[in-house]
């Protein structure tokens, strides 16, 4: 819902809309922009508008309603899209004049999209030139609404509907002439212009839609330059109007510029032409610089998007690449240590060149100084054969096993024989036949595990 | 791409961002290979490890062999309790990597065992430059005797170096 107005700011916001009435004398402007989601109105000087906008960019004037035909269309469609295309053609049958001669715009009869029904709003292409041709010198807004449009949806947005029973009426009075706007529940069905001054003629008004559409209560919001109460005076005299409530719209005078700076800040949100007549006859030069300032700032995203994604790639191909030529001098290096010196071939054949060029240059008996020798594990060995009361006969050590022979008294002895070899990380192999004494005869071999096959 | 440059400059940049997407998909796949390769050789790096290690191993023991050749080169002296070996054969090996093996085998056809003990741990045990490469002993009927053979060994750099 709209704010009430605010006194106006030093420096009007880039993303303002500012609407421009022109009816009054001096016109009225007031923007319109959104702060933290709210809408914020001020009025704008005519001096710093010429100063700030002096292309019209962000400006909304308002066609007024005695040139511009208003149709209710409601199309058998399931979308607005569709329903555009089928109104088409339903409205070429109302207007007096061949559809492809106006300019025309559609705006949703509901203001929530319930439904498909659509208000046409269409003018003479010629009568809407001659008009922004004698607007010459004033500032050449960028969006031409039709001044019912930005009223109604102004109203409610005010004051939304109570009921389906309440004839809703909006009249916008200036010196020249009045807007007479009727509809109920929120939805527009009429727009007329009247005669300024002829009080009778909107009574008359009055009382066929009260008639026609069969509803028992009214209510009239007066808004414009000559809306005061003079006016609703007059109206609470006028016999037609005795069971109406009449009421003043708060700042009547800029209500309509207000009206069409809203319209223009909801129809940006929106992101179409929605109401715009201008749009028939072209985009405006400022329109046409915001949509090539969006489609370069797109195509620049897409170019930076590419280069970016297209430039990763390169840097990971050039870092992968340093890697591989690291990993590769690593392994010419590695090779080269094995093999004693550079090697003329590479890769996998040069690893076994190098295998086999170390076996060559290791002296077997210098590796053989660093493996730990077998007979320091003799003395274990042999404190275990004493303290079990065994006999060695023979016993032989050399770098890969012992083998020893003797008498044991028991299989026991010899379980603690094979128990000590395992401590001390050698694989036992024993065998034992028993003697004609009682005691046993035993051989084996203790096995470096290291050297087990 | 006529069709996209008709469209003006979003046009032409959706075709640079397309020809930008497919050299961004070429180079990804090279990537991916150049990532296999890399894995491929990281392996064959990590197979080497073992026959690195040995051959630092290696080093350090020919560091040490020529250390403890310098201080003692003498042939081993046994103690004085043990008799002089019977038979005393010194060999040298085939030449390897500059390096030449020397056994000296020792033999005691008869010898007490309480001496040849003594012999056996001090072989093992006390000459730097030498190590027991085998042992033999063997029991006899007399009692306390036994037959002892020891093979030492010990490294010189050979003449070709």
């Amino acid at each position: 819902m709209p704010a009430d107005l605010q006194s106006p700011p030093n420096r009007l916001p880039r993303r303002a809309w500012i609407g421009i009435d022109t009816t009054p004398s001096p016109p009225v402007a007031v923007a319109a922009w959104r702060r933290f989601g709210r809408v914020c109105l001020a009025p704008v000087p005519l001096e710093r508008l010429a100063q700030q906008r002096p292309d019209g960019a962000r400006c909304a004037a308002a066609v007024s309603m005695e040139s511009v035909f208003t149709e209710r269309l409601e199309p058998p469609a399931r979308t607005r899209a569709q329903a555009e295309r089928l109104a088409a053609g339903m409205l070429d049958l109302r207007l007096p004049l061949p559809v492809e001669q106006c300019a025309v715009t559609w705006v949703p009869a509901d203001a929530h999209r319930r439904s498909t029904a659509l208000i046409a709003y269409a003018i003479d292409r010629n009568v809407l030139e001659s008009r922004l041709a004698a607007a010459d010198g004033r500032v050449d807004a960028e969006r031409l609404v039709p001044a019912a449009h930005a009223l109604w949806r102004w109203m409610t947005a005010h004051e939304p509907a109570a009921d389906d029973a309440t004839l809703q009426l909006l009249l916008h009075a200036d010196t020249r002439n009045g807007t007479l706007l009727a509809g109920c529940g929120g939805h527009l069905r009429s727009s007329l212009t009247v005669p300024a001054g002829d009080l009778a003629a909107v009574g008359r008004s009055l009382q066929v839609f009260a008639t026609r559409w069969n509803l028992p209560s009214s209510r009239l919001l007066l808004c414009g330059e000559t809306a005061d109460t003079a006016l609703i005076e007059a109206l609470r005299a006028t016999p037609a109007f005795a069971r109406t409530e009449i009421r003043l719209a708060a700042d009547a005078r800029t209500c309509l510029a207000a009206a069409l700076a809203d319209e223009a800040l909801a129809a940006e949100r929106a992101g179409a032409d929605e109401g715009n007549l201008r749009a028939a006859l072209g985009a405006h030069p400022a329109a046409r610089r915001r949509a090539a300032r969006v489609q370069a700032r797109c195509a620049a995203v897409l170019l930076s998007a590419g280069l970016v994604l297209a430039g990763t790639q390169f840097a990971r191909l050039r870092q992968l690449r340093r890697t591989l030529a690291r990993l590769d001098g690593q392994l010419t290096q590695t090779v080269a240590r094995l093999a004693g010196g550079p090697l003329p071939v590479s890769g996998a054949a040069a690893i076994e060149l190098a295998r086999r060029e170390l076996d060559t240059r290791l002296n077997p008996e210098v590796e053989a100084f660093g493996e730990p020798q077998l007979a320091a594990h003799l003395p274990d060995l042999l404190s275990t054969v004493a303290l079990r009361h065994m006999t060695l006969s023979s016993l032989t050590v050399d770098d890969r096993r012992i083998e020893l022979g003797g008498m044991a008294g028991s299989e026991a002895d010899l379980s603690v024989l094979r128990e000590a070899a395992r401590r001390a990380r050698l694989a036992p192999a024993i065998e034992s036949e028993p003697t004609s004494s009682g005691r046993l005869r035993f051989s084996g071999t203790l096995m470096r595990q290291e050297a087990l096959p | 791409m006529k069709g996209l440059l008709r469209l003006g400059p979003t046009g032409a940049a959706l075709a640079g961002f397309l020809l930008a997407a497919l050299i961004a998909l070429q180079l990804h796949g090279q990537n991916r290979a150049r990532q296999e390769e890399i894995r491929h050789r990281q392996r064959l790096l990590a197979t080497l490890t073992p026959e690195l290690e040995r051959l630092e191993r290696y080093e350090a023991i020919e560091r040490a062999i020529r250390d403890a050749l310098y201080r003692d080169a003498l042939l081993p002296a046994l103690p004085r309790d043990v008799p002089v070996p019977e038979q005393r054969e010194t060999k040298r090996l085939p030449a390897a990597g500059g390096w030449r093996g020397l056994q000296m085998e020792l033999g005691w056809p008869r010898i007490a065992t309480r001496h040849a003990l003594e012999a056996i741990s001090y072989c093992t045990t006390n000459p730097a430059a030498w190590r027991l490469a085998h042992l033999q002993i063997e029991a006899l009927e007399t009692a306390g005797n036994c037959r002892l053979q020891l093979t030492l060994e010990r490294v010189e750099a050979s003449v070709e170096e």
